[in-house]
């Protein structure tokens, strides 16, 4: 199976030999031929060599020709602002100045960067067949507020015929580059509309719907598939987006990949996206790619699936994060042995708590979303912390709140199911329930017995006697027996007579009889710990 | 570690007044003698904010890339928090949000592990322009969402409106967020005592759980007269949700243009382009749509 039937089947909702990977290589395509945005993005030459670049740096299924929403609005008339790790970002509105809407007219296939971006399509098209070729056309709504900046909000309320002309004609653009980039060979076209997030679906089905509908009508009667992309918060907007009858919706990391799915296979619509672009991608490393993927995969399911991040790469994308995806896509073992480091990872968080509570201070950790806004996380952490003085230094206490990351993390190797939730040694010992004063003196108190306790057992301790085994090295061992007895102390007492052995103890057998005394702790058992920590016992002994 | 440096969040729609409010910070009382870092967040109106503060001593950020996609500003936002944080080292830092910022994206970033230690966030305050306010919040969600996790909200521009729509508006806001201080006032002017008693609730507790009830927009048309009278009695009686409404309306005699706010129903000639003889658009709080286009359009 080739990438681009894969990529078409999963569109389909047709059963695949395994789920299509289509990384959203844009001007991140730049970097990879080291080229700034602004300049990557101005050349069809630089586009055919950066999109080459990207396969074969990532093996993928499908990848976009490029990815800039700005093309179109550009060739209306829009000033562009460019920079260097970016799309060009709009800078001027063409409608808030003297230009009528009537005067704009549908841009052909060879004005401004549209012929560059083309010209690139047909190339592709033509030396991948095996890969689906993206073409990418910005939706009508975005391309609307290119165009009329954000007045467009206060002219839904004023003038909201105004508004529905305007999205007619730029449905109308978007249809015409839809047409354009089927011609130039794209069996896909990925519509992005990432600006519907800003409206909720009865705005939506008032001024999108009608436009978007035509849209995807048009690319099947050309023969091609349609996708609709969107990122943010667009959530609430799904249901109305697959009425707008596109193959595949494709979403970011800020929608749930549940919810999709369940929205879009009631729609009968394929779906795709979610790749943490930003945490993940971006700012992580190739393992936490390959965990990401696994989890996408793994809510997706394998049938109308395409795996992909939300939107546009950001520029800087670390490439071996990319190719990490791509190994976990193609390799079925390389995905059980991330799958494998990512449980040992887990496991090894919870092994490290194994050493926890073996400190000389008794630690109470309380778990909470969050003393200053939850009244009961609050007067937990009043409890203790008026508590913990009375100690004197003995107990330290400290707040997890687990609207961050770490602290969830902590909760989870604690195995803390509930909140608030105080822990003393790590140990669950007050769940949902505000212990009284005293309650919780006793169980601080207790845990400090524990400890004292455990201290005492841990201790061993030996005497050696050593000599040639005469009758002044039995005296010895007769008397140490004797004295060990009267103390009721658990010391062992061992007499040793190999000279050879003798002398390792740093004393000359003619010194015979030898008392030596040495005292055992046990410091660790089941893990190893850092040189750090050995380091601190030896002090100790020296 | 040093102790965070406070962070003021400036958010609102468009033309709320942010930039103005900005201005009147940084000669404002409580803020003389500090060293000040700004950040300009803008939207679709390149360089324009930046360009309107005033001079003077600050340090001044703008991340006006114009990024449609979330994920670039965010990036952004994260690394120049940080260089401000590390290098600017300044006493307080005051954020002019977009008008189409996600005030709890916004929030959380405050609470990600990368900016929590180092910048806290002092207060929240929304800025509400009653005229937009009232004609965007149907089509805008965000703007709904910024008010509801505000610590403060400023009503702006009160000189521009009459007192019922003001009233309407204070209701609306209080429903949506019952917990903040509003305060009311023109050109952004604050007194320092009402900034100085904000207190900031993270909101992420789950306390204020649950979606606030929707502002609706609906859109009527009818090729059949409208019954005035009916059409009166249903105004009435909605009279505390409607925030708006405008368009073409015919009582049997023709279009007439109608416009709706604050309690006060004008009439005038019919706008041209509409059909057909009735379209109108109906903002409303905490109807039900369907109830709302029903009452409102019975022949």
């Amino acid at each position: 199976m080739t990438g681009k039937e894969r990529v078409l089947k999963a569109f389909r909702r047709e059963p695949v030999d395994r789920i299509p990977w289509v990384p959203f290589v844009g001007s991140h395509a730049g970097a990879l031929i080291g080229l700034k945005a602004h300049e990557y993005l101005k050349s069809s030459k630089h586009i055919i060599a950066g999109a080459e670049e990207a396969i074969r740096q990532y093996d993928p299924d499908g990848i976009p020709v490029t990815f800039d929403l700005q093309v179109e609005a550009e060739i209306l008339g829009c000033d562009l602002v460019w920079s260097d790790e970016n799309p060009p970002a709009v800078a001027s509105h063409v409608l808030t100045d003297s230009t009528k809407l009537e005067n704009l007219h549908i841009p052909t296939p060879d004005e401004g960067r549209l012929k560059d971006c083309l010209e690139a399509a047909r190339y592709l098209c033509e030396a991948h067949r095996d890969l689906a070729i993206y073409g990418l056309v910005t939706g009508p709504f975005t391309l609307a507020l290119h165009l009329l900046g954000t007045d467009i909000f206060l002219k839904m309320y004023d003038e909201g015929e105004y508004v529905s002309r305007l999205m007619e004609f730029c449905q109308k653009v978007t249809l015409a580059v839809s047409g354009y980039y089927i011609d130039a060979g794209c069996p896909v076209i990925a519509v992005v509309d990432p600006m519907t997030s800003q409206i909720g679906p009865d705005v939506f089905e008032q001024f999108v719907t009608p436009h978007s509908t035509k849209v995807f009508d048009y690319i099947r009667s050309r023969g091609a598939l349609g996708s609709f992309f969107v990122c943010g918060h667009a959530q609430q907007n799904l249901g109305v987006m697959c009425k707008c009858g596109p193959d595949n919706i494709c979403v970011d990391e800020n929608i749930p990949l549940a919810v999709v799915k369940e929205i879009c296979e009631k729609h009968e619509v394929s779906f795709g996206g979610n790749l943490k672009l930003t945490t993940v991608l971006l700012l992580g490393t190739p393992q936490d790619a390959q965990r990401n993927a696994i989890s996408c995969m793994d809510t997706a399911g394998d049938v109308g699936y395409v795996l992909a991040p939300g939107c546009d790469l950001p520029y800087a994308v670390p490439p071996e994060n990319l190719k990490a995806v791509g190994e976990v896509v193609r390799d079925e073992y390389k995905r059980d042995v991330a799958r494998m480091l990512g449980e040992a990872e887990q496991g090894k968080s919870q092994l490290d708590m194994s050493e926890y509570g073996q400190a000389d201070k008794v630690i109470v950790d309380i778990v909470t979303l969050d003393s200053e806004a939850c009244a009961p996380c609050q007067y937990m952490v009043e409890a203790v912390r008026k508590v913990a003085p009375e100690f004197d230094g003995l107990v330290e206490w400290r707040e997890h709140k687990i609207k961050y990351r770490e602290s969830l993390v902590f909760m989870n190797a604690l195995m803390v199911h509930n909140v608030p939730t105080i822990c003393i040694d790590g140990i669950i010992t007050f769940v949902s329930r505000i212990p009284s004063r005293d309650e919780l003196v006793e169980a601080i108190q207790n845990r400090i017995f524990d400890k004292v306790r455990a201290r005492i057992q841990r201790r061993r301790a030996s005497i050696l006697i050593l000599g040639n085994g005469d009758e002044k090295c039995l005296q010895l061992q007769d008397n140490v027996t004797q004295a060990i007895a009267e103390l009721g102390a658990e010391v062992d007492v061992t007499m040793i007579t190999d000279e050879a052995e003798i002398l390792r103890y740093g004393v000359s057998p003619k010194q015979s009889p030898v008392a030596v005394m040495a005292k055992y702790q046990v410091k660790s058992t089941l893990n190893v710990p850092e040189t750090a920590i050995i380091k601190e016992w030896v002090k100790d002994i020296i | 570690m040093s102790t965070p440096i406070d962070v003021w969040l400036l958010t609102g729609y468009l033309g709320a007044g942010k930039t103005t409010m900005l201005n009147n910070l940084l000669g404002a009382e409580m803020f003389k003698g500090k060293r000040v870092a700004l950040v300009i967040n803008e939207f679709g109106q390149l360089g324009i904010d930046g360009a309107l503060v005033r001079p003077g001593e600050w340090t001044k950020f703008e991340l006006n890339k114009g990024s449609l996609f979330c994920a670039c500003i965010k990036v952004d936002t994260v690394k120049v928090l940080r260089q401000i944080a590390f290098d600017i080292k300044p006493d307080v830092v005051i954020i002019e949000a977009t008008g189409l910022s996600e005030s709890a994206d916004l929030e959380a970033l405050f609470a990600s592990s990368a900016i929590e230690d180092l910048l806290n966030v002092r207060a929240n305050i929304c800025l509400v322009d009653p005229v937009t306010f009232t004609k965007v919040c149907a089509f805008v969600p965000c703007v709904t969402r910024q008010v509801q996790q505000a610590d403060g909200i400023v009503i702006n521009k009160c000189d521009l409106s009459d007192e019922a729509s003001l009233k309407t508006l204070t209701a609306t806001l209080t429903q949506i967020n019952p917990r903040a201080a509003i305060t009311m006032t023109s050109f952004a002017d604050i007194p320092n005592d009402w900034l100085a008693g904000l207190t900031h609730a993270s909101g992420q507790c789950g306390i204020s759980s649950g979606p606030p009830a929707q502002a609706v927009s609906v859109s009527i048309q009818s090729a059949k007269p409208i019954n005035q009278r009916k059409f009166m009695a249903a105004l009435s009686e909605l009279k505390g949700s409607i925030l708006r409404l405008k368009g073409n309306i015919d009582f049997g005699d023709g279009s007439i243009m109608v416009e709706y706010a604050g309690g006060e129903l004008t009439q005038g000639e019919a706008i041209k382009n509409l059909r057909p003889p009735t379209a109108f658009v109906v903002i409303a709080w905490g109807v039900n749509r369907d109830e709302l286009a029903e009452k409102l359009s019975r022949p």
